[in-house]
């Protein structure tokens, strides 16, 4: 399968820049609505606030993939390609972010 | 050797952890640190047990294994380009191994006791076996959210979250 034009997510790596979540978001061109989604998504996932302002190395590790999960799927990226996601979930984080990505209209692949 | 007393420790604006009671962190033990994601394990690593660890650098070596590791290795292979360039450290494991061979060579030199933290890795079997072959004392103290790969820990110690602000910090089992 060709997958040079899917957007690849490594949990290793989970965020690119590293001080407030506007510099990230920017890097996944997410309009207002789609940040909405992200910040419900997030609060839900894990029962923080996010804002624009947060600062980014604050949040924990499974949250900061957390994050980049919900970033790509909220982003226009129609083909998304994650790695190691699963590692740095707890059970709970893992069945709900499973079902998020089972229930998302976008071609993804799970390595 | 390394004590905590029980209290609220603020880690981040926002955020802190509040110790239900003394916790001592002794080599020749190993201590799981388990709870949910967000729930404070790493803020306690970073902004509690790292810095008081450097407060008593003169009588012990740390060392300490990032969950995100990335960045962490792109130093060690720096740091074995520049000290042993005969070696070529491609993987992660490699760079721990590296960092575990160092340690156990300062050892030698000097030794001292060994604290060894080791936040999410997917090497901490890796870790622990080496610790085990090479013999030296020392504390082990990690966290891992799958089926813990390791025998039973000497301790375990939750993190509950009490509200958004403040999680509970306390050793189960006593």
């Amino acid at each position: 399968m060709d997958k040079s034009d899917f957007l690849v997510c490594d949990a290793s790596v989970p965020l690119v820049t590293c001080d407030i979540l506007r510099d990230e978001l920017l890097l996944y061109n997410l309009d207002s609505q789609a940040f909405d989604a992200l910040t419900n998504q997030f609060n839900l996932l894990s029962q923080k606030e996010l804002t624009k302002s947060t600062k980014i190395t604050e949040l924990s590790g499974g949250q900061q993939v957390i994050l980049m999960i919900l970033l790509a799927l909220n982003s226009p990226a129609p083909k998304l390609h994650y790695l190691n996601i699963f590692r740095a979930l707890d059970p709970q984080r893992r069945l709900e972010v499973g079902n998020l990505i089972a229930n998302s209209p976008k071609q993804i692949i799970v390595d | 050797m390394l004590h905590i007393s029980s209290g609220e420790l603020t880690c981040w604006p926002g955020f802190s952890l509040k110790l239900e009671s003394e916790l001592s962190f002794l080599p020749g033990n190993s201590y799981h640190l388990v709870g949910n994601n967000g729930s404070g394990k790493s803020s306690f690593i970073t902004q509690i047990l790292l810095p008081l660890l450097q407060k008593h650098e003169a009588n012990l070596y740390r060392i300490y294994v990032q969950q995100l590791f990335h960045i962490q290795g792109f130093a060690i292979k720096a740091h074995a380009a520049i000290n042993k360039p005969e070696l070529k450290l491609r993987s992660e494991q490699d760079c721990l191994i590296y960092l575990l061979h160092n340690l156990s060579e300062a050892i030698v030199r000097q030794a001292r006791p060994v604290y060894l933290i080791v936040d999410e890795s997917l090497y901490l079997p890796v870790i622990y076996d080496y610790l085990k072959q090479f013999g030296f004392p020392h504390c082990l103290i990690y966290s891992h959210h799958g089926a813990n790969p390791l025998p039973t820990p000497d301790h375990t110690i939750a993190f509950k979250p009490l509200s958004a602000n403040v999680s509970s910090v306390y050793e189960t089992g006593l």
